[in-house]
């Protein structure tokens, strides 16, 4: 019996790749379901479901790499939450990180979730060597400045609008620890 | 010197692989840039151990994003403060107003400015003088020298001229050419001699005896 001799680094991803999975299905797996080993870390379910495949041709100057690859348009759930319009997967396709999820496990596995969202203030303090030079130049201390977030379609964090409360604060310091991390500041006075 | 009289031994099998590493007993010296190069493989002990991945404490990658995530809005919140600055103050500009405190500033500025030039362009006008007075000097100097060389010359080639005119009374010309020729003619001069071991000179080409003693013209 021949022993399998492992060499080089461990690696994170878990699966096979894009092509492998969708090369055996009938039809290229359109309408199946395809789930990224990456996102399974986050509490909610991410998955994308094929609508479309298309093969690579080889083609310099990558011609190798573009074997391993495969065009998939999917319509994409990122932590719960769909994306409106369809992605097309190409350069990602390669990676050995996607495992197919069978047709009984999709009623239960897709379900989309709402995530609690995070509301910005609108403005902050300024820092405190900034706020000195400000307050030599003008004379006044109760300048703010405008809080400036990634507001993309996608992300979980926006600045409030009218008539909203913010639900956390944006400290100009180091703020208040995350409550599982306590232990890191043990004998530590935090202002 | 202490290190000359140690010796250097050098490891054997670790030159062959393409580097050499020195060894000294006493005096241990760590280099910190210098490690294996790429293209030497993994050693032979080692090529099956896959390191594992550190596990991630969840305390720690928690506070540890809270903490990244605030500097990235803090900083990102700065520089768009700095660059709505920026752009007020070239909309005023843009206007054509200028702060009067910007413009005091600008004519204090001016001002050191000026007076600095001012004193650069004192001494850069001595230093020119300065040289040319010297350049002056050294022409004048040069002028006397090349006067004097020229009259040095002059002196040369009058002389050679008041020679040629002494030899010229001598010479042969169009008018006493044919006095000359008869002269020749008649004055044939023999340049032929013998000598023998007595040191007496007979001129002419004939044998000595055969003719009896001539004296020198």
């Amino acid at each position: 019996m021949s022993v399998i001799k492992y060499i080089g680094r461990r690696t994170d991803f878990r699966g096979k790749s894009m092509w492998e999975i969708v090369s055996n299905l009938k039809n290229f797996g359109v309408g199946r379901i395809l789930v990224r080993s990456m996102f399974e870390r986050y509490p909610e379910n991410s998955w994308i479901k094929i609508l479309k495949v298309e093969a690579c041709p080889p083609t310099p100057p990558d011609f190798y790499d573009t074997l391993r690859r495969v065009k998939i348009t999917a319509e994409r759930v990122f932590r719960g939450k769909k994306f409106e319009k369809p992605i097309l997967i190409e350069k990602v396709s390669y990676k050995t990180d996607y495992r197919l999820l069978s047709k009984k496990e999709e009623a239960d596995y897709c379900k989309l979730s709402q995530r609690e969202e995070k509301l910005l203030p609108l403005e902050m303090d300024l820092p405190p060597l900034l706020r000195e030079f400000v307050f030599k130049e003008t004379g006044r201390k109760d300048v703010k400045m405008k809080i400036v977030a990634n507001e993309s379609l996608y992300n979980n964090a926006r600045r409030v609008k009218e008539n909203e409360t913010p639900n956390c604060e944006v400290p100009i310091g180091l703020g208040t620890p995350h409550p599982t991390s306590r232990s890191l500041y043990e004998g530590i006075e935090l202002k | 010197m202490l290190r000359n009289l140690l010796g250097k031994t050098t490891i054997d099998s670790l030159s062959a692989n393409g580097f050499n590493i020195s060894y000294n007993p006493v005096c241990v010296q760590s280099v910190r840039w210098r490690r294996k190069p790429r293209w030497i493989p993994k050693a032979k002990t080692k090529i099956f151990r896959i390191p594992n991945h550190k596990p991630l404490l969840p305390e720690e990658t928690h506070e540890w994003l809270r903490i990244n995530n605030n500097y990235k809005l803090q900083m990102n919140s700065v520089r768009a403060f700095f660059r709505e600055e920026v752009m007020n103050k070239k909309k005023l500009i843009a206007q054509g107003q200028t702060p009067a405190d910007e413009e005091a500033e600008f004519e204090r500025c001016k001002s050191i400015n000026d007076e600095w030039n001012q004193e650069i362009a004192n001494i850069r006008d001595a230093r020119y003088a300065r040289i040319m007075k010297k350049r002056c000097e050294k022409l004048e100097t040069s002028l006397d020298h090349l006067e004097r060389i020229k009259e040095l010359q002059m002196t040369k080639i009058e002389e050679r001229v008041r020679i040629q005119k002494e030899k010229s009374t001598t010479f042969i010309t169009r008018k006493n050419i044919d006095q000359a020729i008869e002269h020749a003619l008649s004055n044939q001069v023999d340049f032929n001699f013998s000598i023998d071991l007595q040191g007496n000179i007979y001129k002419g080409d004939e044998k000595p005896g055969s003719v009896a003693k001539k004296e020198a013209n």
